[in-house]
């Protein structure tokens, strides 16, 4: 069997990529996922700014991700500075990075990959065909989007959180508001489960390192140690000891290992690795769509993603009953002392871990940056996922073949648009 | 119930003349605009334009143009190329075309919608308007101004 393939541009995933695979005789001779964005340089254009101009720049690495960026970057200028939020500020940062997994899963499967199952090519025919679906979608989204708005300004590019605290401490009334927002599309997340439990998932098994934070009692999306299935966990300022990056000649975007190996970050890793703090609803979902500990069908990355859904919702509205008994304390304080250090922020984003390392002076002046972005994290691993996926699907026709390489990497929810960006197929021969 | 008027700018303003929509609702903030004329920075906006454009009877949008005029054109969503994307679909990319026909497939309530299209000669990354788009833009906010005057002399105008 011989396949010259090149999927040019990978249709459905955020950014450009290719991949060209040349199969002679059933044999790989050739493969390369191309990455093929414009570097963006972010890491440059920080260097020489003011620490508290970082959280606003790098929320603009991703319209999807800006909660992440911004929190990420707000927590490394803390730890550089010497500066401990106050309890009522982690708690409200943590419904945002909820809301944002919400939003940007919710994206994902409903506008991305649920088009595939309902043959058809996009969203906007799919909206022709199962209008109900697309406007359970949109809902969802809208409330996710709504919990950023009332709390902190807007979700895209988040105005309101800050260095230390929040520059408007949120009301009664509007943590009222963001409960009601969520209590509402409970229901709706019901039927996404009972949807999406009908859409068969490719078989494909390849056991690899997953990787997320992990801390106990809780599902650790905002903080916590660096955990891997395959070593002992590392504090994040020392993540330059678990992660190695390395510039690959064909992608503009780096690949990243860890322990030597390739990884997989993201929803299905912090399943795997902290399914047992899932908030109860959220295991239900888990159950109902068939996915089990530890999985190890990259494929099943769409349904960690309606399972991280469910937890996103009621983790908000347990955070939510925690915070109503408490004074709101995170007002956000004038005059901040500059001394100089190193500080790493680490959350997860809802494509995976996210690193942001900054090197502070004592004038308050960014000498240093480093930022880990998790598609790039995940790019290495979906080649290794290529690798052993083609040779299973060799008989298929070419088509087939194309179709089944560009679900596999959409599975991933890659943002090539923040890693760098991504993807076409290109069979040579 | 919806709100009557929206002025909304689209745009990047990374991206130098791509910004020339934001660049105009920005200048429209230091202007004297009735109560209830509601400015948004809509950004490069996406899928969650839906949510902006479905609360309002009237939007009047500001974005930057390519190619086909050299003067500011005022435009309705009908003359405005929509991609359908039939194969292809990235939430970063969701252009206003699209954006538009999605609501019209899924039925949803149109605001009526004028676009004030600012024609770009530069759309490399900066955040400096090139001196022709600067003028347009000057321009633009007069002619969205005016559109908002000859509204509110409409009989049908709702109360602002």
């Amino acid at each position: 069997m011989t396949h010259d393939i090149h999927l040019h541009h990978i249709t459905r995933v955020e950014g450009h990529g290719n991949i060209v695979l040349n199969v002679r005789k059933g044999r790989i001779e050739e493969l390369r996922l191309e990455i093929v964005e414009s570097p963006r340089f972010f890491e440059v254009m920080l260097k020489g700014r003011r620490f508290d101009e970082a959280p606003h720049i790098t929320s603009r690495i991703c319209g999807i991700c800006a909660i992440s960026h911004t929190t990420a970057s707000i927590k490394a200028c803390e730890m550089a500075l010497g500066i401990m939020p106050s309890t009522e500020t982690v708690l409200l940062r943590k419904i945002l990075v909820n809301a944002e997994i919400l939003q940007s899963h919710i994206l994902h499967i409903y506008l991305l990959v649920a088009p595939n199952f309902f043959g058809v090519g996009s969203i906007i025919p799919m909206a022709g065909s199962h209008p109900e679906v697309v406007k359970r979608a949109l809902r969802l989204k809208k409330a996710a989007n709504e919990v950023c708005r009332i709390l902190v300004g807007r979700h895209v590019h988040p105005v309101g959180i800050s260095i230390g605290g929040f520059t408007r401490v949120p009301s009664k009334n509007d943590l009222g508001e963001v409960m009601r927002t969520l209590e509402a599309v409970v229901p709706d997340m019901e039927e996404t489960v009972a949807l999406f439990k009908d859409l068969e998932m490719p078989k494909f098994d390849r056991p690899t390192r997953y990787v997320s934070l992990h801390e106990d009692g809780e599902y650790a999306l905002y903080g916590g140690m660096l955990y891997s299935t395959d070593g002992p966990p590392v504090y994040p300022i020392d993540y330059k000891e678990f992660i190695t990056e390395e510039v690959i000649e064909y992608s503009t975007a780096k690949h990243a290992r860890s322990g030597g190996e390739s990884i997989m970050v993201g929803a299905l890793a912090r399943v795997n690795n902290n399914y047992d703090v899932l908030r109860s609803e959220a295991k239900w979902a888990a159950k109902e769509l068939g996915l089990r500990v530890r999985c190890v069908n990259p494929f099943m990355n769409n349904l960690a993603q309606v399972v991280e859904s469910v937890h996103a919702i009621h983790d908000s509205l347990n955070l939510l009953d925690d915070i109503a008994g408490r004074d709101l304390r995170c007002g956000k304080e004038d005059g901040m002392k500059v001394s100089a250090g190193r500080g790493v922020g680490v959350v997860e984003a809802p494509r995976g871990t996210l690193y942001h390392d900054y090197e502070i002076d004592e004038n308050g002046t960014i000498t240093a940056v480093n930022c880990i972005i998790p598609t790039a994290q995940n790019l290495a691993n979906i080649e290794e996922d290529i690798r052993a996926l083609v040779p299973e699907i060799l008989d298929l026709p070419r088509k087939e073949i194309e179709q089944r390489l560009e679900v596999l990497v959409r599975a991933y929810d890659p943002c090539i648009s923040c890693s760098t960006h991504f993807l076409e197929v290109k069979f040579v021969g | 119930m919806k709100k009557p008027l929206l002025l909304l700018g689209l745009g990047n303003t990374l991206m130098s003349d791509d910004g020339a929509g934001i660049h105009v609702i920005n200048e429209l903030r230091r202007h004297k605009l009735p109560d209830g004329v509601d400015i948004v920075d809509g950004g490069t906006g996406g899928i969650s334009l839906i949510d902006i454009l479905s609360g309002y009877g009237t939007v009047f949008i500001a974005d930057a143009v390519r190619g086909v005029h050299s003067r500011i054109t005022v435009f309705s969503p009908d003359e405005l190329g929509v991609n359908k994307k039939e194969t292809g679909f990235s939430v970063h990319e969701v252009e206003l075309g699209s954006v538009l026909e999605l609501m019209n497939v899924l039925g949803m309530d149109m605001p009526d919608i004028k676009i004030v299209g600012i024609p770009a000669e530069n759309l490399a990354p900066g955040t400096v308007l090139s001196e022709g788009c600067r003028n347009l833009v000057a321009e633009a906010v007069d002619i969205v101004i005016e559109m908002v005057e000859i509204l509110l002399k409409m009989p049908e105008c709702p109360a602002l």
